[in-house]
């Protein structure tokens, strides 16, 4: 086998550094036109076979990943799966990811990223909701001199240029799933106002409910976490309405989820009370993820395409960064409905009004 | 052991006081630039241990290159993306930024991408195993200092953090014989591994004190050694208890032990290393030496910003010491012995 030529051979030949020479190779700044030629030049004779990299003569960004501590919890969260994604897709695009995990202090005291206050990097991707005030200094500080996209975080902040994950579509296609199956009396499990999918999610159930003319029930509206910390509610301390037979007041036959760890719980809860999923309660869930690789197996639930929406997040920012005039628009990415084993027929389809 | 260079040495050495000495390493007022340089050299040259240069590293903004094989970080759950997670959240409460550089197929590519975004990176770190002659490119080709996570080579110019596999290895033996094992085989191919070897050593070191015989036909390879694919063929007579050199090829133990229709922990005990058994049923089983990744990844952050404070004091490995975690794999003998 010929052995490869690498660019130390290259620098080694012609008495330059190694960086020296990825420069040149890449037409980079910092050397000069004449150096640049000549090592460019040797390249060619000793038969440097270009990496697709070099071969492109693609430059290669540095994109900035902005999330809030909150997010990177232990084990592998949703977040911690899309930033997964999004870094091994920003270097296929022959880049690199740089991240900055913002903590909650510094998100309550407004301080800059490091990334935007130092221009560290040539475009910045926020990931997930930070408070409203924070959002909008990162999007209308002087001092940020790159383009910036927000991947799956609020969308009225972003005028421009945010990839989101279709959340009311979700949930509409979830609850409308129950009442296809013959379900009326059907509660959310959620805590509204913790975090905008949340939110979302529930008004996907509302736009459902409303669609087959019934009547919001709020006590079937169920927190499952503690809206200042974020902290999630045990099976033992979810409120699961009963069946009261003095005031006419009956339970629901199934639940909307707003995350299949939520269902999870949720199920949890009920088997407490001797009351078997899917035989006496029907439950769905959403994201089609469960932390800690807990594999996901009974419950029916909606998956958001985050493959896509990574990928248009990428596109975008490199978009922005090849033309800074560049201003797109809201992409709401949708997602797909898995059926699993968690829901059952109760009757026939609801009609829609 | 050497002795601790002390404040007074340096002091001595450059005929200045001690106050002075605390002073520069502070960052203090009231010392000169040229001194201050002067002592802070004097202090690297003699090794002295020196905490406040991790203190004034801090001051400026930090960004770490964290380099890794894009097999181990692409995988939706694996062993080193979580090592990583954990090194992301340690220099997250340091207030450094992370910058991921995947090592893929082409090197060539990689070394583009390195060198291209190194003028902005203080310091490496590396996680798990990169092939010897990658290794030394990039050890040759940056100035950086560059700390090695879980995996180690004697020779190279740089520091590591292992977990203590040589000691783990003896506690879960050690653990196996106190409930009465006396035969005990190991499970692991020690050819790709330094860790793996360690683990053995560990292992033969605790057989030996306790005057227990290593039984050659008791030594499982995990893996077919020509096509490399997990393969771990049982022997005609068994042990009592298998040390198994990580919880994957417990895992795979499990396994082939289940398929011969032998029960877990009634005819045969086994015990991990790593506390890491991903998708196998058998994990909430195992009994395992727990590998602190957050100690681990902590230990690796605070050892490169030491090193990017200090650049000439002597190269270190870091052994990270942990515990056992005890689920339901292994039987006690004693009462039969």
């Amino acid at each position: 086998m010929i052995k490869k030529v690498t660019m130390e051979d290259i620098g080694k030949r012609l008495g330059v550094s190694v960086v020296t020479v990825s420069k040149a190779l890449r037409d980079q700044k910092g050397v000069s036109d004449q150096l640049k030629e000549q090592i460019q030049r040797t390249a060619g004779e000793m038969g440097y076979r270009r990496s697709s990299r070099a071969h492109n003569m693609r430059v290669s960004h540095t994109i900035g990943i902005i999330i809030a501590e909150r997010f990177l919890e232990k084990h592998q969260s949703f977040y911690w799966s899309l930033y997964q994604q999004l870094a091994k897709r920003i270097v296929e695009k022959d880049s690199t990811p740089l991240l900055e995990v913002i903590s909650a202090e510094k998100e309550t005291d407004n301080v800059l990223p490091m990334i935007i206050a130092g221009q560290r990097s040539d475009g910045i991707i926020v990931m997930g909701t930070f408070r409203r005030r924070y959002m909008e200094l990162l999007h209308n500080t002087p001092e940020r001199t790159m383009p910036l996209v927000c991947l799956d975080s609020e969308v009225e902040l972003d005028r421009d240029d945010a990839i989101i994950s279709d959340n009311i579509g979700g949930g509409y296609v979830m609850t409308n799933y129950l009442l296809s199956l013959g379900h009326r009396r059907i509660g959310f499990v959620g805590t509204l106002l913790a975090t905008s999918s949340i939110d979302d999610r529930y008004l996907g159930y509302i736009k459902a409910l409303m669609q087959h003319g019934i009547e919001i029930n709020y006590r079937w509206i169920i927190p499952d976490r503690d809206r200042a910390s974020g902290r999630l509610l045990e099976s033992q301390e979810i409120r699961i309405p009963d069946s009261k037979g003095q005031t006419g007041e009956v339970a629901p036959t199934a639940y909307f989820c707003n995350c299949d760890l939520t269902a999870n719980t949720l199920i949890a809860a009920l088997d407490a009370r001797g009351l078997r999923v899917p035989e006496d309660i029907s439950v769905v869930g959403f994201d089609n993820h469960l932390p800690g690789g807990v594999p996901n197996e009974g419950i029916t639930t909606y998956e958001i395409d985050t493959k896509r929406m990574v990928a248009r997040a990428v596109s975008r920012i490199f978009q922005k960064i090849d033309n800074p005039t560049f201003s797109g628009n809201v992409i709401v990415v949708g997602g797909s409905f898995i059926e699993r084993h968690s829901a059952v027929r109760a009757g026939d389809p609801v009609p829609y009004v | 052991m050497k002795k601790q260079v002390t404040m007074r040495e340096i002091a001595e050495a450059l005929h200045t006081s001690v106050v002075t000495v605390s002073n520069a390493m502070a960052g203090k007022k009231g010392v000169g630039e040229e001194l201050r340089r002067q002592i802070l050299e004097k202090a690297a040259e003699l090794g002295y241990d020196c905490p406040e240069a991790e203190e004034n590293a801090k001051e400026k903004v930090i960004t770490l290159g964290i380099i890794s094989s894009r097999r181990y970080m692409s995988e939706d759950s694996s062993f080193y993306w979580e090592m990583y997670q954990n090194t992301v959240r340690s220099a997250a409460r340091r207030n450094i930024l992370t910058m991921l550089e995947m090592l893929g197929e082409d090197e060539e590519d990689f070394f583009a991408s390195l060198l291209a975004s190194k003028n902005e990176i203080d310091g490496f770190i590396i996680i798990g195993r990169i092939e010897d002659g990658l290794m030394q490119r990039i050890l040759h080709s940056l100035r950086e200092p560059v700390v090695l996570l879980d995996f180690y080579r004697p020779g190279y110019r740089c520091d590591a953090v292992l977990s203590n596999n040589y000691m783990g290895a003896y506690r879960i033996t050690d653990y196996l014989v106190s409930r009465g094992h006396r035969e005990i085989g190991f499970v692991g191919t020690g050819r790709t591994s330094r860790n793996v070897v360690e683990r053995y050593y560990g292992f033969c070191r605790c057989m030996q004190e306790h005057s227990l015989p290593i039984v050659r036909e008791w030594l499982l390879e995990d893996r077919d050694l020509w096509t490399e694919t997990p393969r771990i063929v049982l022997p005609e007579r068994m042990p009592t208890a298998f040390v198994c050199s990580s919880d994957y090829s417990a895992g795979q133990l499990y396994n082939e032990l289940t398929k011969r229709g032998l029960r877990v922990p009634e005819d045969l005990s086994v015990i991990g290393y790593d506390d890491y058994l991903y998708g196998n049923a058998f994990s909430e089983r195992l009994t395992s030496y727990h590998v602190d990744m957050a100690a681990m990844a902590e230990a690796a952050v605070r050892m490169v910003l030491e090193r990017i404070g200090a650049p000439r004091k002597p190269y270190r490995t870091r052994y990270v010491d942990s515990v056992i975690v005890e689920r339901t794999s292994v039987r006690s003998r004693q009462a039969e012995t």
